[in-house]
């Protein structure tokens, strides 16, 4: 019971919300509100590609001014988070790696510096890192905004993967008692056993790298390189069409959606709380 | 087939000392058992022996050949881990032929090892199974065959049945005995389960805090250990030890007890001077009714076992265990005891 009602708590607003995106502007603007309108379309979706729509009463929809911006977000969006994903993955697995499972001098206080950074917020390096990029001309670069997340995700999905990684049993014992040389035992044995995290984290990053917005803001609104979230956050000076928004929202839920699903199978295999242990 | 030797072993993590300057030789085609409580450094020991882990200072010999520095491949071991670790991402044959990885050896040969292996250990039907699909008895099967396709001089098995249950256990101890007979290689067991150990190895090295404590076989482990460690540590139920000191008292030697006024009569030849501690096995003290008796506790409580029944007594804080045939008192109640005199041990 409790649970129904938390449910119904969640996804109400959520569902309302994204029900706009369906709607006519006459429809959205009816009062009473109705819960479940019968004239539901995808007009929205296709004025955000940048195309009219007729409805089915003969009503026309124009295109949306924002529609440029958006595809270019998306676009952006996408490369970004790839490209900082791939980069993350190469970096962090060998690093996780060689924390979890190795054993070096000064192995704790160079894991909390990793994990420290974890803790500050992205806001307080702002302002350096504007300064930095206006003095380096990487502002509104794709190329700036993806090292500027890495940041992001380094820290935060090395820490992940430590706790994931210690999980795992002894193998590499085995390996050097088959004669695998130590990176040989990494590439052909680690990495295929531990695949499950490791893909795990890559989505993580990828979800870390597309809900940026922070940085994103400051650094490329308003240029080429513009964001997803970004696109989004400028519909708010324009003039207002609730379905639009409402449909690029339902487009930025559509990623974290589909992780958050094919997660929940595997992050309790993971130990996500404990990295020093 | 190979004589191992062990010189002066230490090895250390940070200040704790995980092997003290242990010495010890396995002879050829020896099934020896490393027993000891968890954290004695039994599998420290092994693991250098492997070679996985370098030692700080000593010396480990192969046939009177110097490996303490070589790597593990090359001494021509193989090594089954505990819960019979193998590669979760490759089948049985993949895991089993991981084995042969870095051997120069032509692929017929290893497809007839594997054979051989599969026909020894009857586990054909695994072979294109993944590990997470075998049970704990299957499991153990593979890790064996893994082992025994390289045909090493030696195999070291670190604690590999541990996570199986009692019945499993009890199979495969035969089992593991039987192959090690058949191809007489070199094996060095590490557990901690005393049962293990006593039904599975030609000889037991018993370890504490990094040191062999007595080695010889099962037989005189159990029957003359050497020190109270090891008295304690062998033997279910355990050994029941007494406090108290030897006194000389109208010519005869008795066991003053520090707890009860009694004083316990023994008989000379058993005698071993400065002794605070006076040792029996539970099958060695019976219940009497007759006034000449050592002791008389009260009973906390009773297990039984069907053949056998173990009376436990209370005695100041410490149990004293009894295996009994009858018993009819009830908890609570006071049992008069006498010690068999001839099979009393002083520590």
């Amino acid at each position: 019971m409790a649970l129904l009602v938390l449910i119904i708590w969640t996804i109400t607003p959520i569902y309302w919300y994204l029900k706009l995106a369906f709607l006519t502007p006459n429809n959205i603007n009816i009062f009473p509100p109705v819960f479940l309108p019968d004239d539901m379309h995808f007009g929205a979706f296709v004025n955000l590609f940048g195309s009219d729509y007729v409805t089915r009463d003969g009503i026309l929809l124009p295109a949306s001014g924002q529609s440029k911006q958006v595809l270019r977000g998306l676009m952006n969006s996408f490369f970004v988070s790839i490209i900082s994903t791939i980069i993350t993955m190469i970096v962090i697995v060998p690093l996780a790696y060689t924390f979890s499972r190795l054993n070096f001098k000064f192995k704790t206080a160079l894991l909390l510096t990793i994990l420290l950074s974890v803790a500050l917020p992205p806001i307080s390096t702002l302002i350096p890192f504007f300064a930095m990029y206006v003095k380096l001309g990487l502002t509104g670069t794709r190329f700036g905004l993806i090292i500027v997340t890495l940041t992001i995700t380094i820290p935060f999905v090395t820490w992940m993967l430590i706790g994931y990684f210690k999980n795992i049993p002894p193998i590499e014992k085995l390996g050097r008692i088959d004669g695998l040389g130590r990176f040989e035992t990494f590439l052909k044995v680690f990495v295929p056993v531990s695949k499950n995290g490791i893909l795990v984290a890559a989505v993580i990053s990828f979800i870390f790298s597309w809900n940026e917005f922070t940085y994103a803001s400051i650094l490329v609104n308003g240029t080429q390189a513009v964001t997803f979230p970004t696109s989004i956050s400028s519909f708010l000076f324009q003039h207002p069409h609730p379905q639009h928004l409402s449909a690029s929202l339902f487009m930025g839920m559509i990623p974290p959606f589909i992780v958050a699903f094919f997660l929940q199978r595997y992050i309790s295999e993971m130990n996500l709380v404990d990295p020093l242990r | 087939m190979a004589k191992i030797e062990i010189q002066n072993l230490s090895k250390r993590f940070g200040e704790i000392y995980a092997v003290n300057n242990q010495n010890l030789i396995v002879n050829k085609g020896e099934f020896l058992i490393l027993l000891g409580p968890s954290g004695c450094g039994k599998t420290t020991t092994l693991n250098c022996i492997a070679g996985l882990e370098m030692p700080s200072s000593g010396k480990i010999l192969f046939n009177e050949i110097d490996v303490t520095y070589s790597p593990p491949h090359s001494r021509n071991i193989a090594m089954v881990f505990q819960s019979a670790l193998l590669y979760p991402h490759l089948n049985c044959k993949q895991n089993i032929l991981m084995s042969l990885h870095k051997a120069d050896i032509k692929e017929d040969e290893k497809e007839r090892r594997i054979l051989d292996a599969v026909e020894i250990l009857n586990i054909k039907d695994l072979l294109i199974k993944k590990p997470h699909e075998l049970s704990g008895g299957e499991r153990q099967r593979v890790a064996t065959a893994k082992a025994i396709v390289r045909k090493p001089d030696v195999f070291l098995l670190d604690e590999p049945m541990a996570a199986l249950d009692a019945a499993l256990r009890q199979t495969l101890r035969s089992e593991l005995v039987n192959l090690q007979k058949k191809l007489n290689t070199t094996t060095i067991f590490v557990t901690h389960d005393q049962v293990e150990a006593m039904t599975m190895g030609d000889r037991i090295a018993v370890m504490n805090e990094g040191k062999v404590e007595q080695i010889g076989t099962p037989i005189e482990i159990y029957n003359k250990p050497k020190t109270k460690f090891v008295a304690g540590f062998v033997g279910s139920p355990p050994m029941n030890f007494l406090k108290g000191i030897l006194i000389y008292e109208n010519g005869k030697h008795c066991f003053k007890l520090d707890k009860l006024d009694n004083k316990i009569k023994i008989s000379s030849n058993v005698i071993k001077e400065n002794s605070k501690n006076l040792a029996f096995r539970p099958q060695h003290i019976y219940i009497t009714n007759e006034n000449d008796y050592d002791l008389e506790l009260k009973v906390f409580g009773v297990e039984n076992l069907g053949k056998e029944i173990i009376v436990i007594c209370e005695y100041g804080e410490e149990k004293i265990r009894i295996i009994t045939e009858k018993f009819t008192s009830n908890i609570g109640s006071f049992i008069k005891l006498k010690i068999d005199n001839e099979k009393i041990l002083f520590f």
